[in-house]
C-alpha cells in the first residue's frame, strides 16, 4: 500500500511543472478575467515562441551535461549579420535562402562553441559566457540601432497568421517541440544525448561517441537560437541590437521548471513546453495586473531562484522516499526477527 | 554463577569484562536508496586489542569503518564511548576526532602536491604566537619520526612522488606517531604492500598495541588477520556473523563464515556444470580458433611485454593484486585507455590498436567497468535504458528506436538473469547492489561481442547474484566469444576459467592451465613468491 502511495508521490514530483500550470491557470481564470478566451491562449503562446525555442535549445544542451549562455547574442547575430551581408552583398535574393542562411550561421556558431569546449575542453559556461559577449559586441558593433527592411522571409515566419487566426510562428515552435520530442525520446540519437548527460564516462565505455554528442547538442542549440532570433525578427518587424537580452538565463529557468536537471542527464521536451507555458502565464499575468515593470523582474527573479532551488531539493525529496521506505522495510524485518529466549548481551 | 559463565566463554569465546570495552556499536544500521549496508550491527571492541574485520566486499566493513570515522552518518543505532559514558546517534570527523578515533582509508587522504612534511602535521601545524608557521620544527620532528620508526623517505618529496603502498605507510606512521589517538581505525590500507612492508606493519602495530592503542584492523588478506589480531569480527551482506577470539578460529572457518555456508552448496552447484576436473576433450571441442592475439603491449609505468591469445570459447583469468595491471590491460585492449606500444589482433585482421572506446565496440570487443556506479551505469536513467545502451551502439542502428523490439530484449535480459526490479521502467538507482550488476552484465552480454573484457564482474555482489552471472558467463558468453575476467579473490577464477595467468607488478609470471588449478600455488604467485614458471603464455 505505501508501494501506491511512494509512487504517487513520485510521479507528482517529476511533473510539478503541470501541477504548477493548473495551479496558475486557475488563479488567472478567477482574478484575470478574458484570461480562458481563445484569443489569450493563443497570444501566451505567441508571445513565448521565441522564448520556447530557446528554453529547448538550453534544455537539449543541459541535458547533455553542459550549457550554452550564447543563445540570445545568437538570436541577434544570426538573422542580423545574414541580413546585413545579403542586403550588402546579395540584394533580391531569395527569402527561402536568407532563412537558410539563417540557420546555418546558428550552426556554425553552435559548432563552433561545441569543439571548443569539447576539444580544448574548455568549462562550457565560461567559453558560451565569453561567446555571448563576443557575438553581443559583434551586434552592436555591427548593427546601429535596428534593421528595419526585412525580407519576406522572416515576417511571414513571425507575424503571419494562418487558420482560425493561429500565428505561423505557434505553429513553427510547437512544430519544432514535436520534431525534438520525437528526436530525444524515440530515436538511437536521443537516446544517447541523453545518456552522454548522465554519466559522460560510463557513456564512453559502453561505446557512445560522447564527443559528438557534446558537438551535436550546441549545433542544435545554435540553430535553435537562430530559428527563435528569426520569429522575433518577424514579430517586431525589425532586427534590433538589443534582441535577445537577459533570455538565456530566463531559458535556463523555463528548462528547469520543465524538469531539466542542472546536472544532465534528465529532463523531457514535454516538460520543456510545460515551463514555457509556466513563464508565459506568469508573465501575462503579471502584465494583465499592470504590475509595475520593476517588480515584474524581482517575480521573474524570484521564480528562477525557484526553479533552481526546486532542481536540487527534488533529488534529495527523492532519496528520502525512497530511503524512507527502505528503512521501514527494514525495521519492519528486524521487529520479526527478536525471538523470545535468547539474551541479548547487554 | 560460575557455571554461567564458562556456559558463556564456551558460546562466545570471550570473557566479557565491561570495563574493558572503550567502543560500542550498538544496533547499528545503514541505508543508501538502494541497499541496505548495514543491518542491526553489534560490536564491542576493547582497550588495548587488535580488532580484526573481515568479510567480502561489500559485506558492509567500510561502511561500518567509516560511521565510526565520522564520514557517514548511520540510519539508526548508536556509537557509545565506554570511557567517557556518551553515547552519540551520529559522528563527524571532528567530533570522532575529539573522542579519540581517526581512520586511515583505503584510497589515502592526503594532498598530493605538498611535501611530506606539510602532509605529515596537516591540518595542526605547529604555529608561533603570531601565528607563522614553524617548519624548521616540524622538519625535525618529522625526521625523528621516521628515523624511531625504521623507515626512510626523503622529506621534502612530493606526496604523490610515493608508491601507493609508502603513502599508506605514511599515514599509518602520521595516525600513531604525531595524529596520537587512541582508537586507531585502518581500512584495508595493506591490500599493496610488498612483503618487506608488511613485515614492518606487523612491527609497528605491535609495538602499538604495548602502548595501549586499540586497533581496528580490516584486510583482505586473513593470513594477516590472524597474524595480528586478537579477537575478530566476520561480517557478511551487512550483518556481523560472529566475533570471537582469534585463537578459537582458523582460516578454514573464518572463510566459510566469510562465504556462508549457501555458497559452499552453490559453489557445488557451478562444479556440477564445469567440474573442476574436465576432461581436455571437452576444452578442445568448445574452443575454436584464435579471436584475439596480444603482442608485446606496453603501458610505460603500468605493465610491460604483455603476450597472450585468447581462443574463442575461452574463458582467460588475469590474476594479480590490485596495482598488478589487470584492469590497465583490459582497459587498453578496449580502447577505454589505449597505449601506444605493442599490438592487438582481432580475429585475424592486420595489427591495430583501438585508440577509442566506439571504435574497439563497433570491432567487436566490449569492457565491463569494474566501477559500475561511477563509469558502468547510468543513474539517472531507468533499467530499460541501461540495458539497452550498449545493444543500440553496436547491433540496432536505425534511426528511430524499435519500442516493441526495446521490450522484448529487456524482458527478455530481466528474465535471463533474472533482475529484480518492479519494472523495466525503474530508475536503475533504486536496485540493490546485486541487480545493478546484473543489469550492467545484462548490457555487455547482450552486445554479441567477439571479445568479452570483464572486470571484476562478481564484485560485491550477494552470492545468488554471483552464480547467476557465472553461470552465464560459463555457459552462454563464451559459446562464440573469447573472455577475459579479473576478480575480487581468486575463487570466481577458479571455478570459471579455462587459464588463469597471473599478474605481477605489471608482467605476466606464469600461466596455469586448468588441470594445474591450485588455490594456494597461484595465491603465492599473485603475491609474487612462485616465479617458477616464467614460460610466456601463448
Amino acid at each position: 500500500m505505501s508501494g501506491v502511495k511512494r509512487k504517487l508521490q513520485l510521479i507528482i514530483l517529476d511533473n510539478l511543472i503541470w501541477v504548477m500550470i493548473i495551479f496558475l491557470v486557475f488563479i488567472n481564470s478567477i482574478f484575470v478575467t478574458n484570461f480562458l478566451t481563445y484569443r489569450n491562449i493563443i497570444n501566451i503562446f505567441y508571445h513565448s515562441s521565441s522564448l520556447g525555442l530557446l528554453v529547448l535549445a538550453q534544455g537539449i544542451v543541459l541535458i547533455v551535461g553542459n550549457i550554452d549562455l550564447s543563445i540570445e547574442s545568437t538570436l541577434a547575430f544570426a538573422p542580423g549579420i545574414t541580413i546585413l551581408l545579403c542586403g550588402a552583398l546579395f540584394p533580391g535574393i531569395s527569402p527561402v535562402i536568407q532563412i537558410a542562411i539563417t540557420l546555418i550561421i546558428g550552426m556554425i556558431i553552435g559548432l563552433i562553441n561545441g569543439m571548443l569546449i569539447m576539444q580544448l575542453k574548455m568549462n562550457p559556461l565560461l567559453e558560451t559566457l565569453s561567446a555571448n559577449i563576443i557575438l553581443r559586441g559583434l551586434v552592436l558593433f555591427l548593427i546601429p540601432f535596428s534593421i528595419t527592411k526585412l525580407s519576406p522571409g522572416y515576417t511571414f515566419a513571425g507575424d503571419a497568421k494562418t487558420f482560425g487566426n493561429i500565428p505561423v510562428a505557434v505553429l513553427i515552435m510547437l512544430g519544432i517541440f514535436l520534431i525534438f520530442m520525437f528526436i530525444m525520446h524515440k530515436t538511437r540519437f536521443g537516446r544517447f544525448l541523453i545518456a552522454t548527460g548522465g554519466n559522460l564516462k560510463a557513456s564512453y565505455i559502453a561505446g557512445i561517441n560522447v564527443n559528438k554528442m557534446i558537438i551535436y547538442s550546441f549545433i542544435i542549440s545554435g540553430v535553435l537560437a537562430a530559428s527563435a532570433g528569426i520569429l522575433t525578427t518577424g514579430r517586431q518587424g525589425l532586427v534590433s541590437n538589443q534582441m535577445g537580452l537577459n533570455l538565456s538565463i530566463m531559458s535556463i529557468a523555463g528548462a528547469i521548471l520543465g524538469g531539466v536537471s542542472l546536472k544532465g542527464g534528465k529532463g523531457t521536451v514535454f516538460g520543456m513546453l510545460g515551463g514555457v507555458v509556466l513563464l508565459s502565464i506568469f508573465d501575462n499575468f503579471l502584465n494583465l495586473l499592470a504590475v509595475n515593470v520593476f517588480l515584474i523582474a524581482v517575480t521573474k527573479g524570484t521564480l528562477i531562484l525557484f526553479a533552481i532551488i526546486m532542481d536540487s531539493i527534488k533529488s534529495n525529496i527523492r532519496i528520502s522516499i525512497l530511503e524512507k521506505e527502505k528503512l521501514k522495510l527494514l525495521t519492519d524485518k528486524m521487529q520479526k526477527s527478536i525471538k523470545p529466549g535468547i539474551e541479548t548481551t547487554e | 554463577m560460575k557455571l554461567e559463565k564458562e556456559e558463556k566463554i564456551a558460546r562466545n569465546g570471550v570473557l566479557d569484562h565491561t570495563n574493558d570495552i572503550i567502543l560500542e556499536v550498538r544496533s547499528l544500521s545503514k541505508v543508501f536508496s538502494g541497499t541496505i549496508a548495514l543491518e542491526d550491527v553489534n560490536i564491542k571492541f576493547k582497550r588495548g586489542e587488535v580488532h580484526g574485520i573481515v568479510g567480502k566486499n561489500g559485506a558492509g566493513k567500510s561502511t561500518l569503518m567509516n560511521i565510526l570515522s565520522g564520514i557517514i552518518l548511520p540510519s539508526n543505532g548508536k556509537i557509545i564511548i565506554k570511557e567517557k559514558d556518551k553515547e552519540f546517534k551520529f559522528l563527524t570527523p571532528e567530533r570522532a576526532k575529539k573522542e579519540g578515533i581517526i581512520i586511515v582509508t583505503q584510497k589515502p587522504e592526503i594532498v598530493p602536491e605538498f611535501n611530506l612534511v606539510q602532509n605529515l602535521f596537516l591540518p595542526q601545524y605547529k604555529e608561533t604566537k603570531i601565528k607563522t608557521i614553524k617548519w624548521k620544527e616540524m622538519y625535525s620532528e618529522a625526521k625523528k619520526v621516521f628515523e624511531q620508526a625504521g623507515f626512510n623517505l626523503d622529506l621534502t618529496r612530493k606526496m604523490s612522488d610515493l608508491t601507493l603502498s609508502e603513502q599508506q605507510i605514511f599515514l599509518i606512521l602520521k595516525v600513531f606517531y604525531v595524529d596520537n589517538q587512541d582508537i586507531v581505525i585502518l581500512d584495508e590500507v595493506t591490500s599493496s604492500f610488498s612483503k618487506k612492508e608488511q613485515d614492518f606493519f606487523f612491527k609497528l602495530i605491535e609495538e602499538q598495541k604495548k602502548s595501549g592503542k586499540s586497533i581496528i584492523f580490516i584486510s583482505h588478506r586473513i593470513d594477516e588477520i590472524l597474524m595480528i589480531c586478537d579477537r575478530v569480527t566476520i561480517m557478511r551482506d551487512g550483518k556481523v556473523v560472529e566475533t570471537a577470539e582469534r585463537s578459537a578460529l582458523n582460516k578454514e572457518e573464518i572463510c566459510s563464515m566469510i562465504v556462508g555456508i549457501d555458497n559452499y552448496d552453490q559453489t557445488r552447484e557451478i562444479n556440477k556444470f564445469s567440474p573442476m576436473q574436465r576432461r581436455k576433450k571437452d576444452v578442445e571441442n568448445r574452443q575454436g580458433g584464435e579471436v584475439l592475439v596480444i603482442e608485446g603491449l606496453t603501458k610505460e609505468g603500468y605493465f610491460w611485454d604483455i603476450n597472450l591469445t585468447l581462443k574463442r570459447g575461452e574463458i582467460l583469468g588475469l590474476a594479480g593484486l590490485v596495482g598488478s595491471g589487470r584492469t590497465e590491460i583490459l582497459k587498453a585492449i578496449s580502447g577505454i585507455e589505449p597505449t601506444e606500444k605493442g599490438g592487438i589482433i582481432l580475429e585475424g585482421l592486420e595489427k591495430r590498436k583501438f585508440i577509442n572506446s566506439w571504435d574497439a565496440i563497433q570491432s567487436g570487443i566490449v569492457y565491463l567497468t569494474e566501477n559500475r556506479d561511477e563509469d558502468g551505469l547510468i543513474n539517472s536513467l531507468s533499467v530499460l535504458k541501461n540495458l539497452t545502451l550498449s545493444y543500440l551502439v553496436r547491433l540496432s542502428k536505425d534511426f528511430v528506436i524499435k519500442a516493441k523490439e526495446e521490450k522484448k530484449l529487456v524482458n527478455e535480459l530481466i528474465d535471463r538473469f533474472k533482475i529484480d526490479t518492479i519494472s523495466p521502467e525503474e530508475e536503475v538507482q533504486n536496485l540493490s547492489g546485486g541487480n545493478r550488476q546484473k543489469v550492467l552484465f545484462g548490457r555487455v552480454a547482450s552486445t554479441k561481442a567477439k571479445v568479452f573484457l570483464l572486470d571484476e564482474t562478481t564484485k560485491g555482489i550477494d552470492i545468488a547474484a554471483k552464480v547467476s552471472i557465472l553461470r552465464e558467463i560459463r555457459e552462454r558468453l563464451c559459446l562464440s566469444a573469447g573472455v577475459m575476467v579479473t576478480a575480487p579473490g581468486m575463487d570466481d577464477l577458479l571455478v570459471i576459467c579455462d587459464r588463469i595467468l597471473v599478474l605481477f607488478e605489471g608482467r605476466i609470471t606464469c600461466e596455469f592451465k586448468r588441470e594445474e588449478f591450485n588455490e594456494l600455488e597461484i595465491y603465492k604467485a599473485v603475491q609474487g613468491l612462485n616465479v617458477k614458471k616464467t614460460e610466456k603464455a601463448r
